[in-house]
């Protein structure tokens, strides 16, 4: 039978409708259905100032809304042929890398729900808290931060702040450990775990899988390596693994949370004094930019007449791995419950997924209300 | 004492054992939830009585609705079906009550409690809930009858993972029960106390350690406690059977689960040790004891485990069944 699942289930965190098609228990193949949760971001864009569509760009996703604004203000700075001030880029890796930290422990808490291992979900989301506290220390909010602007960011960090925030990172990594080991070691938890949802690094590559779940299966690229304040001023490790099955994501997950916490640590001891915005004058042109969200690579391609946006393109990561979750790691899994894991593995987020989904092979030039082509290479 | 103090006070105990043991269950998820569960979760937990006490009076006073199922009646009627079938149980394990004969067996015990578990079944099949109403699917598997006709729904697969748990889920609980049997040399329950009062508890024998560990695990599997409540599975079949319950049929499944933990332990302390649930014995404490002990240590066992699919299942039940067995054998030896 074909078994739904959504759009609206509790196994789901955000609206889509999964269509397994299932014989017995074992799920032989699946589908997958979006466009509940369209909102034509990129098409409210048009027409407006950065300054107001930064504010869109910040809702594109519920979880990760900080990366966009970033990747926003960022595309701008391109096309001015600019950069923020070097103490303004600290701030912003800060602050990315606080929010990749609570990313991947919903990420991961999400996937523990799905297992219904209900202690480690709990765990996960009270180590997320104080990383949300650290967040809003910083910047004044939790999860809509309005802290980027063009040109650098919005106010500036004072040091008894940016010291708080250290101490809830080394709290969290004193006690970090146990919490891997649960997982990594619990024998029933991997039983759930390993070898289900697999996915080797040619159908990763074909799926273009990306961020920690093309990393879960082999694809070693992550890029911060190419953005110039990680690339210049930090150090950091991509982490990456082999096995491409539900234990290698939420794992992949797990051990970019340390090298996170070391880029934090390396922000808040080395963090340059100055400025941490100034103006920029916006010629016409158009520039695109790309950013490692938690999730993988988020682009940006914007159009702009100097002073309004003419056109926006926005590309999410979740797309590709959902992409990738439903024609590759969702067949032949032996059971339902098994798929429905390996879905929340991939952390997919629907919100940030529905927007550039249409790939046009014959290079023709389609456009539908609000949705762009984006010929992909 | 004359006949009819003798019935007064019968009749006194079998009302008070019942009720005592239908109070003392209604705290047990209370207990393991916010004792266990929260605890180890680093969370404050809910209030002591509010799951299994003020849960159920809650609901009782709830709008009765009619479900979407091709039978709302029987839907409607099978949590106090299960409920009922529970009741007996500890009703036929009363000391006083063991004039009933054949109904004082084991057999009768695994007849009851499969009561309890053929009515998940009937739940999943008289399920419609509004969420599967709402998207049925055509049915496209390749040799279907009817491939046009829309016939999907979210409960089919509870239902057929009641199924399996029937056919073999309950293997584990139901050799267990045996081992006192196959000691005593009796099916009757007052030959299986008698036994242990002339020979000490089951419990400390061989056979008899064997079989509380298979015992432990059957009441998990029979209880669907994480990691084996795949039934009810929240992440893929959303409370499975029971989803579509509400106002007094939800309270009823509230109590069963309270009330199924209080039999079983109840069950436990009659065939392992020897002490028949009687309110009028001071023993009756050990079985209360077992009962709040039993919930802990499911906890604690499935607070760090995932829910297991039927990958998991099979060699879990198919290892414990063989202890039972070995149980069985030591019982004989």
């Amino acid at each position: 039978m074909i078994l739904p699942v959504g759009p609206i289930h509790p196994g789901l965190k955000e609206p889509l409708r999964l269509k397994l098609k299932t014989q017995g228990e074992k799920v032989l193949s699946a589908e997958i259905d979006y466009g509940y949760v369209h909102r034509g971001i990129e098409r409210i864009m048009e027409g407006k100032t950065w300054q107001k569509a930064i504010y869109l760009s910040e809702r594109v996703c519920g979880i990760c809304s900080y990366i966009h604004t970033q990747t926003f203000a960022e595309t701008f700075e391109k096309i001015a042929g600019e950069q923020a001030p070097l103490r303004a880029q600290y701030l912003r890796v800060l602050t990315n890398e606080l929010d990749r930290i609570q990313s991947h422990f919903i990420a991961n808490s999400t996937y523990f729900k799905a297992l219904e291992h209900e202690t480690l979900f709990m765990y996960m989301l009270s180590l997320r808290e104080p990383i949300m506290d650290a967040i809003e220390l910083l910047t004044g909010n939790r999860v809509n931060m309005g802290w980027n602007v063009v040109g650098g960011v919005r106010m500036d960090a004072k040091e008894t702040h940016l010291q708080q925030i250290k101490e809830i990172i080394l709290k969290l990594e004193s006690g970090y450990d146990k919490y891997v080991e649960m997982f990594e070691q619990g024998p029933l938890v991997g039983l759930r775990s390993h070898d289900v949802g697999k996915m080797s690094r040619e159908q990763a590559i074909k799926a273009r899988a990306v961020g920690p779940i093309g990393r879960a299966s082999g694809i070693s690229y992550d890029f911060r390596e190419d953005h110039p304040t990680y690339r210049d001023h930090l150090d950091f490790n991509v982490i990456w693994r082999k096995e491409g099955d539900n234990f290698a994501r939420t794992m992949n997950r797990f051990d970019e949370v340390p090298e996170s916490i070391k880029l934090i640590k390396q922000v808040i001891d080395n963090i340059p004094s100055g400025d941490v915005r100034k103006k920029i004058d916006i010629p016409a042109g158009y520039g695109e930019w790309s950013n490692e969200a938690p999730r993988g690579e988020v682009r940006y391609m914007i159009e702009s007449n100097g002073n309004l946006i003419r056109k926006a393109s926005i590309r999410t990561p979740s797309i590709m791995n959902i992409d990738a979750c439903a024609k590759y790691m969702l067949k032949d899994v032996a059971t339902v419950a098994d798929a429905v894991a390996t879905y929340a593995s991939v952390d997919p987020c629907i919100a940030c997924a529905e927007r550039v989904v249409i790939i046009d092979e014959s290079g023709q030039e389609r456009n539908f209300d609000g949705i762009h082509n984006i010929q992909l290479e | 004492m004359s006949v009819s103090t003798t019935i007064i006070t019968s009749v006194l105990a079998v009302i008070g054992t019942l009720i005592v043991a239908f109070f003392v269950s209604l705290w047990l998820p209370g207990i393991e939830r916010k004792f266990v569960h929260a605890r180890i979760q680093q969370r404050v937990g809910p209030p002591l009585s509010s799951p299994g006490f003020m849960a159920p009076i809650k609901f009782f006073f709830k709008e009765t609705i009619i479900p979407n199922s091709p039978m709302p009646r029987l839907y409607n009627a099978l949590p106090l079906i299960g409920l009922l079938s529970i009741f007996l149980i500890l009703l036929f394990t009363i000391p006083q009550m063991y004039f009933l004969g054949a109904l004082t067996t084991v057999i009768a015990i695994v007849g009851l409690l499969k009561i309890e578990e053929v009515i998940y079944m009937f739940m999943g099949v008289l399920s419609r809930s509004v969420l599967s109403m709402g998207m049925p699917f055509p049915d496209v598997v390749k040799g279907a009858k009817h491939p046009n006709a829309k016939r999907s729904f979210l409960e089919e697969l509870s239902s057929l993972r009641a199924f399996r748990l029937i056919a073999f889920g309950s293997f584990p609980i139901y050799i267990t029960l045996f081992i006192p049997v196959a000691m005593a040399k009796s099916l009757y329950l007052s030959e299986i106390v008698a036994y242990q009062q002339i020979n000490g508890p089951i419990l400390f024998t061989i056979a008899g350690i064997l079989g509380t560990i298979v015992f432990f695990m059957g009441s998990m599997i029979l209880l669907n406690e994480y990691p084996f409540a795949i039934l009810k599975t929240k992440a893929d079949v959303i409370e499975g059977p029971l989803m579509e319950y509400a106002a007094k049929s939800r309270a009823y499944i509230y109590i069963t689960r309270g009330f199924l933990i209080f039999v079983l332990a109840s069950l436990y302390v009659t065939l392992f040790l020897g002490i028949p649930p009687n309110i009028l014995d001071p023993f009756f404490l050990v079985t209360v004891g077992t009962a709040i002990i039993f919930p802990i240590l499911m906890a604690i066992l499935s607070a760090f485990s995932p829910i297991f699919t039927f990958k998991q299942f099979y060699p879990v039940v198919a290892g414990t069944s063989i202890i039972g067995i070995l149980g069985i054998i030591a019982a004989f030896i």
